[in-house]
């Protein structure tokens, strides 16, 4: 009888535990009839938590539902869900073009122009995919090379081509980064060739991931004999981690603004989300976006909270 | 009851019965015996179609086997087996009800059948509830014996049942055995290899050897003349001797007065005294002691104890005229 | 008492070297890795001294077992209930923890657990699992550890900082890591059994079959989740029902399918040695009393295998509560994403938030379903020990 008692407890909790995953499960699945929310998805790190955050609060305050998805996955996840419809409104980068269409990006010049790349990508997105890239913001996220500011002030460098320079008399250097700007001719290939230096493997360490927390702290702590970084433009805190970036004044890599990603059957549903989301994208300068990424990534504040205070402060949200 | 007719079977290449023909009448106890891989497993198993055969008939009151469902004719077929197979997580009254309850038999049915066949198998009420593995050898076997019995089928099947047990709980178990038939009155198909048992449980035995029957009868016939040299030697040269073990005193007649025939001391009178060193014979002893004690107070005459405290006497003479009657 | 001794000692050793090794970490930021500190440096801090002080008196208590060959005296009932009050002590401690020589901003700067803490901890669960009642007690200490975040007593704590962030989301992918794991599982059981049984009775295809689940473990279960991702997205794609009904090329279908395949090795092999365990003259004895194929399976053949199948699917819990994480990278939710997300931002301390769960339910999944197995074994006639031994 005990035994029975156990079996019909365990079962009566686990039938439980179904039903209301099953519930929150088939809620998330959009089943609504009349109006399907907007799902809104971002990529794993604090840029994409800020600025996810920031759409959901403004489309709900115009009264459109959403379904948060913020930190969604990696980047290729995130790109695939969009594309075969599972999520509907992202976050993504204009110089992402060159990879979505590889065969039609053919001349790599126009990916450091930034209104050229983010025009070709609209129109390629548009074409093939019924995908909508709307107004983007004018902050350049792009890759650069950071080192610390006693390293700089030490061998006095300021642009990239002061460390080619320091490279190329045989000063001690360690590079960390992602694998993909390793071997990209519009990455650290490129830097290398428009610079004249080129780093062997000793000076290289690189990641299979792109996300540059971990590539910061390395270089902050010195670890493995780091002394250089990639870092993203946007990247926060590089103030207060003591980080300055080294001028890059060829443009080297492709211009990367961020940019909200909408999918064309959503943009019918709701027309008035181009409109919605453009000045706050606007809104976000340089600076304004290296701030809001310290606040994420740095002092441990949560997405939403600095997200709604930079709305609050452009006077989008009341 | 039970009837074999030129029985072949045979697994893969290998021939297991070669042309068996056995019949076994209502009531009777028959024992198959013979060395191991004579077939005599087989062959049982054949009567509740645990086998199938190639050849031949194998009839169940005058029914072909085939003939009958095979879940039908098992539930009316007891089989008991040397490692018993008692169902572990079943008490042991619900191992013995578990046939009954198969063929649906009301509640206030089964309950005192169970009870009946644990006390005809001398095993305690108490251990109604009491698992398998809180059960000794011997008794989980008396269990498997009610298991059985339990739906009181015509016919019970036993494939050396005592086989693995203790010589001292084996003999315990076969008296309690001869006791059950004596009172049911089953048809029985019982195997072993041991020759003993077999003289002491059997009405008829059949003695097999590489699939075939060699010799039958009952167990005084054997000790007979026989024509298969291979019976002589299993049954072995002890066997007349052995075979006293399945009589007993109450078999022979019973004189009031000792006749004539070897040294008596004193004069022959009503009130013989009993012999003082030894402890008298009963009724129930066996005619291997009555032959022991004759020779050991070298006398042919034997004074009786029987149950109501009076004596009778027994003389040597009607014991051998008893075993070349049982051997007829 | 012998096992017990082992682990009574090893708990004090691990407790001891709490004592020496880093037992947490200030960090004036998120990312960075700060500095690390011992115990000695918090003894300024008044709970710093309780731990300092139990940790004498159980020093003593272990010593006077040893020596004394383990007289009982009532003050050793008391003693393990004191016991579980030494972790949470311990973290308010650190949590407590101030450093004169740099200003922080108290708004961003935290406080990591080291070595010396999780050791701390472990050494007072071993040393309490030599004693009675370990479960309750093993419960108390985990509700004392929750206590001080609770009542704000450790505002600095990074776990605590992490959770706080994170909290509308915690609960929600908590529940569907738990849905995720455990609904895998249950429908596996079903095919998991019949695959067990089929082995038993057909010798030839049980080779097929057990290579077949076999392999669904030995494979990577990443690359089997790739694998599984290309046809969903097709079939989403063909077939834009399936899509409504939630099954696309990612989230909770790939992971579903590939948690599913992955326990169905336990139990199958489970099941089948669970029939093959059933001694031959069991199985003979039910045929030969009339059982049809059916009834001999759910009168006999079920009922005594079940405690081994049980094993098999606890095995199958504890092992799903962990594979489940991965389902985080593939867009599934649950604690991976929590795992993933920490590690993308290199914060250790979400990481931890999301791996504690994992194996507190994987403990206590475990646990609870091995008490179940032993009351089946005692009920089919069978102790769980004499059972595992032989499996």
């Amino acid at each position: 009888m005990n035994m029975k008692k156990k079996w019909t407890a365990l079962f009566l909790v686990l039938l439980l535990l179904l039903t209301v995953g099953c519930g929150s499960g088939n809620t998330e699945a959009g089943n609504g009839e009349e109006a399907a929310p907007v799902v809104v998805a971002t990529m794993l790190d604090s840029e994409g938590g800020i600025l996810g955050k920031m759409m959901i609060l403004l489309l709900e305050e115009n009264g459109i539902s959403t379904v948060d998805k913020t930190n969604f996955g990696t980047p290729d996840i995130l790109r695939k869900a969009l594309e075969n419809g599972e999520v509907d409104l992202v976050l993504d980068y204009t110089g992402s073009g060159q990879y979505y269409h590889p065969a039609d990006a053919t001349d790599p010049t126009i990916w450091n122009d930034p209104d050229a790349g983010y025009a070709l990508t609209a129109q390629l997105d548009l074409e093939k995919n019924n995908i909508h890239w709307l107004a983007p913001a004018s902050a350049n996220n792009t890759e650069m090379i950071a080192v610390t500011r006693a390293f700089a002030a030490e061998n006095n460098l300021v642009t990239m081509e002061d460390l080619a320079n320091y490279i190329n008399e045989g000063g001690d250097f360690k590079l960390i980064c992602s694998a993909s700007f390793a071997e990209n001719q519009m990455g650290l290939l490129g830097y290398e060739e428009a610079y004249g230096f080129k780093l062997t493997n000793q000076q290289l360490i690189t990641l299979s991931s792109g996300n540059t927390s971990e590539m910061l702290k390395a270089l902050a702590t010195g670890t493995n004999g780091v002394n250089a970084s990639l870092v993203y433009g946007t990247d926060g805190a590089l103030d207060e981690m003591n980080l300055v970036v080294l001028q890059d004044p060829m443009h080297i890599p492709p211009v990367y603004l961020p940019a909200p990603v909408l999918r064309g059957d959503k943009l019918e549903q709701y027309p008035a989300i181009p409109e919605i989301l453009a000045p706050a994208f606007e809104a976000l300068t340089l600076e304004t976006l290296q701030e809001l990424n310290a606040k994420v990534a740095y002092d441990g504040r949560d997405a939403a909270s600095v997200a709604e205070e930079f709305l609050k402060n452009e006077g989008l949200l009341p | 009851m039970i009837q074999l007719t030129n029985v072949y079977k045979s697994y893969q290449e290998q021939p297991a019965l070669q042309g068996v023909s056995l019949s076994v009448s209502e009531g009777q106890c028959a024992v198959l015996i013979g060395p191991s891989g004579c077939g005599k497993s087989t062959l049982l198993k054949t009567i509740n179609r645990m086998v199938d055969i190639d050849e031949g008939e194998v009839k169940v009151r005058g029914k072909a086997v085939q003939e009958y469902e095979p879940e039908e004719l098992r539930r009316n077929t007891g089989y008991c087996i040397q490692g018993v197979g008692l169902f572990p997580h079943l008490s042991v009254s619900e191992n013995i009800a578990m046939v009954p309850k198969l063929l649906k038999w009301p509640e206030d049915k089964i309950i005192p059948r169970v009870k009946l066949l644990m006390e005809l198998s001398g095993l305690p009420l108490s251990y109604l509830d009491k698992k398998p593995h809180q059960l000794s050898g011997g008794e989980a076997q008396r269990v498997g014996v009610c298991r059985a019995l339990a739906a009181d089928p015509p016919i019970l099947l036993m494939d050396e049942p005592f086989g693995s047990v203790d010589p001292l709980n084996r003999e315990k178990l076969q008296q309690a055995f001869i006791a059950l038939q004596k009172e049911l009155r089953k048809t029985v198909l019982f195997v072993t290899h041991d020759v003993e048992e077999a003289l002491m449980v059997g009405d008829l035995i059949f003695v097999m050897n590489q699939g075939k029957v060699v010799a039958e009868g009952t167990p005084g016939q054997l000790a007979g003349s026989m024509e298969s040299a291979f019976a002589k030697e299993f049954l072995g040269k002890e066997y007349p001797m052995k075979l006293l073990k399945r009589y007993t005193a109450r078999d022979l007649p019973m004189d009031s007065l000792p006749k004539d025939g070897g040294d008596i001391t004193g004069s022959a009178t009503e009130d013989m005294p009993l012999s003082l060193k030894n402890p008298p014979l009963t009724e129930n002893s066996n005619l291997q002691q009555v032959l022991s004690r004759m020779l050991e107070e070298n006398r042919t005459t034997l004074p009786i104890l029987r149950e109501d405290d009076t004596v009778r006497y027994i003389t040597y003479g009607a014991l051998v005229a008893h075993l070349k009657e049982m051997s007829q | 008492m012998k096992q017990g001794n082992i682990k009574g000692w090893l708990g004090l050793l691990f407790m001891a070297l709490a004592l020496f090794l880093p037992i947490g970490t200030l960090r004036p930021n998120r990312i960075l890795p700060g500095t690390t500190f011992h115990l000695y440096s918090l003894l300024k801090e008044p709970m710093a001294w309780a731990f300092v002080v139990l940790g004498l008196i159980l020093m003593a208590f272990l010593w006077s077992l040893v020596i004394k060959g383990g007289k009982y005296t009532p003050a050793l009932d008391v003693f393990p209930w004191i016991l579980t009050l030494l972790p949470a002590s311990l973290l308010t401690a650190i949590a407590k923890y101030e450093t004169i020589e740099v200003v922080y901003d108290p708004e961003v700067v935290r406080i990591s657990l080291s070595s010396g803490f999780w050791l701390g901890l472990m050494g007072t669960i071993l040393i309490l699992s030599t004693g009675k009642r370990k479960g309750f007690l093993f419960l108390l200490t985990f509700l004392f550890l929750l206590v001080p975040p609770l009542l704000g007593w450790t505002p600095h704590l990074a776990l605590l900082k992490e959770f706080l962030i994170i909290k509308p989301t915690f609960f929600m992918e908590l529940q569907r890591h738990l849905v995720l794991a455990l609904v895998s599982v249950l429908l596996a059981i079903l095919p998991g059994i019949l695959l067990g049984y089929g082995c038993y009775r057909f010798q030839r295809g049980r080779e097929w079959i057990l290579a077949t689940v076999n392999f669904f473990q030995v494979a990577p279960t990443l690359s089997l989740l790739a694998l599984v991702m290309i046809p969903l997205t097709l079939l989403s794609q063909a077939y834009p029902v399936l899509a409504d009904w939630g099954i696309r090329g990612i989230g909770f279908a790939p992971a579903f399918i590939v948690l599913f395949c992955y326990c169905l090795l336990p139990i199958t092999a489970n099941t089948y040695a669970g029939f093959d365990q059933v001694e031959q003259e069991v199985t003979e004895s039910a045929v030969a009393m009339g059982m049809k194929s059916n009834q001999v399976f759910w009168k006999v053949l079920f009922p005594l295998a079940f405690p081994v199948i049980l094993s098999g699917v606890r095995t199958a819990v504890t092992q799903n509560l962990g594979n489940t994480i991965l389902a985080g990278l593939i867009g599934g939710g649950g604690m991976g994403a929590l795992i993933f997300l920490g590690l993308s931002q290199s914060a250790s301390d979400l990481v931890i938030l999301g791996t504690l769960p994992v194996v507190l339910f994987a403990l206590i999944a475990d646990e609870f379903l091995r008490r179940i197995e032993i009351t089946a074994h005692y009920k089919m006639g069978g102790t769980y020990d004499s059972a595992h031994q032989r499996v």
